[in-house]
């Protein structure tokens, strides 16, 4: 196995609601950052829903489209080839017309890499996902030169499961964006060190930060190496930015120390589906 | 979640975290609405006292207006209060005496002002609320209300009076959590340690009306909040069932003032139901 230095760029930035032009401006000019631009193998993330805003309400039905055609995407890649760096944003995604999933899209220098779709889908308290987007119906990882990743979002930390299924599809670092308002903090934070160390895997977490509508996102994005030590926290509350290393074979060492997934159960899973269908 | 065993004791609120956050709700609400500033009727009470110390730290003094709008049942240390209050933060006070509208409104009616009945009452909170208005107009400002979350959710206010503003930065704080922020923000003396009254009949307290202290009725609104029975409630708070019934019965009977006018749906898409647009214009639509 070849040890893969790379980077992660936080780029915890305030959105604008339904307004892609003046968010996909705040993303290019962060691509081209000289912290960014001078190091090769950085990979910038972006909030859940950072081009587009987490609240765009109705205007979603004019600002979702295909991956990777949509003209956003062609802006995306355009930003990620210019300054040769990686990025991870998200975006609403209209797979055909009509149907809308809550989307993390991954670009390299290259171009597109890949993409995954939201699994769990909030509708409580202030949340209203359902009423616009369609769950994931498959759970993957992406194959980039940097290794495979496996991409999350928000309320998808939720459920250990599926940065455990991130972990046994191969994945070293598991990135989750995330647009999460108010009291969900310590949620948030205990879940990402839990995560990193049930599955020995890398935890990038950004999250949007300051005010849309009613909503106050708490920012505080932050990044575990395997064996959950926090190696980079942003502030809460206000946009911020920080870089820091990681490496792709990091986690296969925390795998020796804590051999979790040698020692999954298999019958443990049939056993949760199960259940969970007779809830 | 706040566990159960603090339930018998509202938990005390980050007093910086919040303040911060409710500056950035200030700023950001004008900026995005593209305002100069809030006007804010100051009462002499605690809650316009805390909004207009969290006014002038989001905005400065210079955007901040203070409207005083007393009429004949307002008591007479309010004034005094009043000025004190504006006096620290820098703000300039405009007072307007709003009795003789009362009067003329009186006269056109052929009826005379009959302070503790409903209709009279709830005049003046809504004329208050007129000048508020009439002077964001004019100033190309916000108004900023002062109701907090304990008025809110029992309706101890006047629909479309005190009510009526664009922004309410502590609509989401208990009373207990105004004290807090208020005594922290070094709100003055005077009006910390005066008996909560809406002053719109003489000798009027917001306690007598409500029936129990701020204290008992948060603590009663916090356990609803967090989902527990009312017979869990009782049994933490060691108090009869009959009150937290009473609570929620004034919860039930305020959903109204709460929302908006109700509309009765149509069409495909409805304002205020299903019909949804961001708070802000984007860029290029």
């Amino acid at each position: 196995m070849i040890t893969m230095k790379f980077r992660i760029a936080a780029a915890q930035i305030h959105s604008l609601q339904a307004d892609p032009n003046r968010n996909i401006q705040v993303i290019s000019e962060i691509c081209q950052k000289q912290e960014i631009k001078d190091f090769p193998n950085t990979i910038v993330v972006f909030p859940e829903l950072g081009v587009t805003g987490y609240l765009m309400h109705d205007d979603i039905f004019s600002l979702a489209e295909e991956i990777p055609s949509g003209p956003i995407c062609s802006k995306l890649a355009e930003i990620s080839n210019q300054n040769k760096c990686y990025l991870v944003v998200g975006l609403p995604e209209e797979s055909t017309p009509g149907l809308i999933y809550n989307t993390a899209v991954i670009f390299g220098p290259d171009g597109y890499l890949g993409k995954s779709r939201k699994i769990m889908l909030p509708n409580h308290s202030v949340f209203n996902e359902r009423r616009y987007y369609r769950s994931a119906t498959t759970i993957n990882v992406i194959d980039t030169p940097l290794g495979k990743f496996g991409l999350q979002i928000c309320y998808d930390l939720f459920s250990p499961e599926i940065t455990k299924l991130h972990a046994l599809k191969g994945a070293h670092t598991s990135i989750c964006i995330s647009a999460s308002p108010g009291v969900r903090r310590q949620y948030f934070e205990s879940f990402m060190s839990a995560r990193a160390m049930e599955n020995a895997i890398n935890m990038v977490y950004v999250n949007q930060a300051g005010i849309q509508d009613d909503l106050i996102f708490w920012g505080g994005s932050e990044v575990r190496n395997s064996s959950g030590k926090r190696i980079l926290k942003l502030k809460y509350d206000e946009a911020d930015f920080g870089v820091v290393e990681l490496y792709s074979t990091a986690s296969k060492h925390s795998k020796n120390f804590v051999p979790t997934l040698k020692d999954v159960p298999p019958w443990l899973y049939s056993t949760l589906e199960e259940g969970s269908r007779n809830l | 979640m706040v566990e159960g065993k603090l339930m018998s004791k509202i938990p005390p609120i980050d007093s910086i975290r919040t303040t911060n956050l409710v500056e950035n709700f200030i700023k950001t609400r004008v900026t995005e609405s593209k305002m100069k500033g809030v006007v804010i009727g100051v009462s002499g009470g605690i809650d316009s006292a805390l909004i207009a110390s969290l006014s002038v730290r989001a905005l400065g003094p210079k955007n901040v207006h203070a409207f005083f709008l007393p009429s004949k049942t307002t008591p007479s240390e309010d004034l005094g209060d009043v000025k004190e209050l504006c006096s620290n933060l820098g703000l300039k006070l405009t007072i307007i005496d709003i009795q003789n509208i009362i009067k003329a409104f009186s006269e056109v009616l052929g009826d005379n002002e009959e302070p503790s009945k409903n209709e009279w009452l709830n005049l003046k909170p809504r004329l208050r609320q007129s000048f508020c208005y009439f002077f964001a107009n004019k100033l190309n400002c916000l108004v900023c209300g002062s109701s907090n979350k304990s008025e809110l959710m029992i309706g101890y206010y006047t629909k479309f009076g005190d009510g009526a503003a664009d922004i309410l930065p502590i609509g989401d704080l208990y009373k207990t959590h105004v004290f807090q922020l208020a005594e922290y923000l070094k709100v003055p003396d005077e009006i910390l340690k005066k008996t909560p009254s809406a002053g719109l009949f003489k000798g009027q307290t917001d306690e007598a009306e409500i029936g129990m202290p701020y204290f008992e009725l948060d603590r009663i609104l916090l356990g609803l909040e967090l989902f527990r029975t009312d017979k869990e409630v009782a049994e933490r708070l060691n108090i009869s069932p009959t009150e937290v019934k009473r609570v929620k019965s004034m919860i039930y009977k305020s959903e109204h003032k709460r929302r908006g006018p109700i509309i009765f749906k149509l069409g495909v898409r409805t304002p205020g139901i299903d019909w949804r647009v961001p708070l802000v214009q984007p860029s290029k639509f």
